[in-house]
């Protein structure tokens, strides 16, 4: 299997990925690649589809490579449809991703935001670290990662929000009732699940969140995935942000 | 004991010269704020046009290790957008608004609204390689540019002229100095094509981009030397500089002012600290007392 290494001042080249296995649940698709990566997870690579668009993706492994992919727009509905043999393209990793913490976290993902949470689960428990994993979905027939997070030993619990499989309503109601009983928080969802994690986080308890915006450039320059009104980039600055330094910079949530 | 780093452009007084060059973190409020207060002396706006323009789907970028390439397209949120962009930077902030577009109008239409917003000076982006009718094409044609370049150079601004890599550019140079301009930008990115050996596609979705950074460092350096050595004319001097190195050849070349691009491709902009720390250090070790003494240094060599 082919080793992509990191480090992207050096310049960038593709590396081509084969598409061996998919794993599609509703319009979610995890897709299996014949390459591996060294990446810090919360990092993100960008996958191109030549003719079509490159996007910023999670991965939700890394050896071997797995993306976790939401038909959203042209690119990423391509990804979704994609069959094993197909063949994409990954430039990466950039970014910064979460910061891997002893004690007993709890990581809370939302919809395809619980990709690069499944990864940091794999880690900690590489670390030895047991902590509870968190997902909340629209429906239980796109649950993720709860069968791989029980299988790491954690506790892992499943929220949707039509009440089909496990708790019905938001993964953040399992915070709100928990915070106490662990000693960091990691996020990664939505908007308003992001934000939500923030009010009930704020300077109380470390906590990071990984946030999504539009990346084109992936190097800090062209300014599209600004945090808007901090003068943060997600993809220099972040994707993972410390809760503190997004209320600090003025983001909404505190 | 610390160098002043001020310095004069023109007529404009920067607290140092170094410039964030347009189109790098320039269409956002908060992060023109961050540029201003990571230690710019002066900051661009990324080129605005009449209206708004999405740019071209990524990949937009391409880091060739040697230099970047890149096809954003103009991306911009338009020239009515200035008010806001302006609205989080102190006042005594140095700002120089770039504007793009395709006709004299255009162009007069932009610098108006500059004017109104109270810019410190006005950079015409004759040059961009990736798109086309606003760019290269107008800037290869000197007696359009003379004609873009009178419709601004009256509403009484500074007036900068962001050079291309041209045949013609010296020409444009005289030419527009008898129109009034203050000074230069020079220079712009220049075209080139990255391929992708894997998949066998060009890698930007335009195909064609900009190329910046190291490998481009050399041309400004000659470009700078040689306006500067025939005019003594205020120059933002601008291509691959990534180190207080290129900085320093620049002001020695004839430049007053250093644009700061491709450095912060992959840096945060607070590293720019690292670039003014290492001018003055340099000052200090050949007993340069200002940046003044260091403009076209090398031309009395």
């Amino acid at each position: 299997m082919e080793r992509m290494s990191g480090g992207c001042c050096k310049g960038s080249h593709y590396h081509e990925a084969v598409v061996t296995r998919v794993d599609r649940r509703g319009d979610v698709a995890n897709l299996y690649l014949d390459i591996s990566l060294e990446t810090v997870p919360g990092q993100f690579v960008m996958v191109w589809l030549p003719g079509l668009e490159e996007v910023p993706m999670a991965p939700s492994d890394d050896d071997p490579l797995r993306i976790t992919v939401k038909a959203v727009g042209k690119t990423t509905r391509r990804l979704v449809g994609m069959e094993p043999g197909d063949r994409l393209y990954i430039r990466g990793p950039y970014g910064r991703g979460f910061t891997r913490r002893s004690g007993r976290p709890l990581l809370v993902g939302g919809g395809v935001g619980a990709a690069p949470l499944i990864l940091l689960a794999k880690k900690l428990a590489e670390m030895g670290v047991e902590g509870v994993y968190v997902e909340g979905q629209p429906s239980g027939d796109v649950e993720l990662f709860i069968r791989e997070a029980l299988d790491l030993g954690w506790e892992a619990i499943l929220y949707t929000e039509d009440g089909s499989r496990g708790y019905k309503g938001l993964p953040t109601q399992y915070l709100e009732e928990n915070l106490g009983g662990f000693t960091s928080i990691y996020a990664c969802g939505p908007e308003p699940m992001n934000r939500a994690v923030l009010r009930l986080c704020g300077d109380r308890i470390p906590c990071e969140v990984s946030m999504e915006r539009i990346v084109k450039c992936g190097v800090g320059v062209c300014g599209s995935c600004v945090v808007e009104g901090t003068g943060l980039l997600v993809c220099l600055d972040g994707p993972v942000f410390r809760a503190d330094e997004l209320l600090e910079r003025g983001y909404p949530g505190g | 004991m610390a160098r002043d780093l001020s310095t004069r452009l023109g007529s404009l007084s920067l607290r140092n010269p170094l410039v964030l060059a347009s189109g790098f973190i320039g269409s956002d409020e908060s992060l023109l704020r961050r540029a201003w207060e990571a230690g710019f002396g002066a900051v661009t706006t990324k080129s605005l046009t009449p209206k708004p323009r999405k740019g071209y789907d990524p990949p937009i970028v391409v880091d060739l290790g040697y230099g970047y390439l890149n096809a954003v397209g103009l991306a911009n949120p338009g020239i009515e957008y200035l008010p806001r962009l302006l609205s989080l930077l102190p006042q005594e902030a140095v700002v120089i608004l770039s504007i793009a577009g395709a006709t004299p109008q255009d162009f007069r239409h932009c610098a108006e609204v500059g004017v109104e917003n109270n810019v410190d000076a006005i950079e015409l982006n004759l040059s961009c390689p990736h798109v086309k009718g606003l760019g290269m094409d107008i800037v290869e044609d000197v007696g359009y540019s003379l004609d873009i370049i009178e419709e601004v150079v009256s509403l009484g601004r500074p007036v900068y002229v962001k050079l291309g890599l041209t045949d013609t550019y010296m020409e444009l140079v005289a030419r527009s100095l008898d129109r009034g301009v203050e000074g230069f930008t020079v220079m712009n990115t220049v075209k080139g094509l990255a391929i992708d050996i894997e998949s066998g596609w060009p890698i930007l979705t335009n195909v064609y981009g900009g190329l910046s950074g190291p490998a481009i460092h050399p041309i400004a350096l000659r470009m700078v030397h040689e306006i500067y050595g025939e005019y003594r004319v205020p120059i933002i001097g601008t291509g691959g500089v990534t180190g207080w190195r290129e900085a320093v050849a620049m002001l020695y070349a004839g430049a007053s002012a250093v644009g700061i691009g491709s450095y912060l491709f992959n840096r945060r902009v607070e590293s720019i600290g690292d670039i003014l720390k290492g001018i003055q250090q340099h000052m200090e070790r050949k007993g340069f007392k200002d940046i003044a003494s260091m403009v076209g240094y090398s031309h009395h060599r």
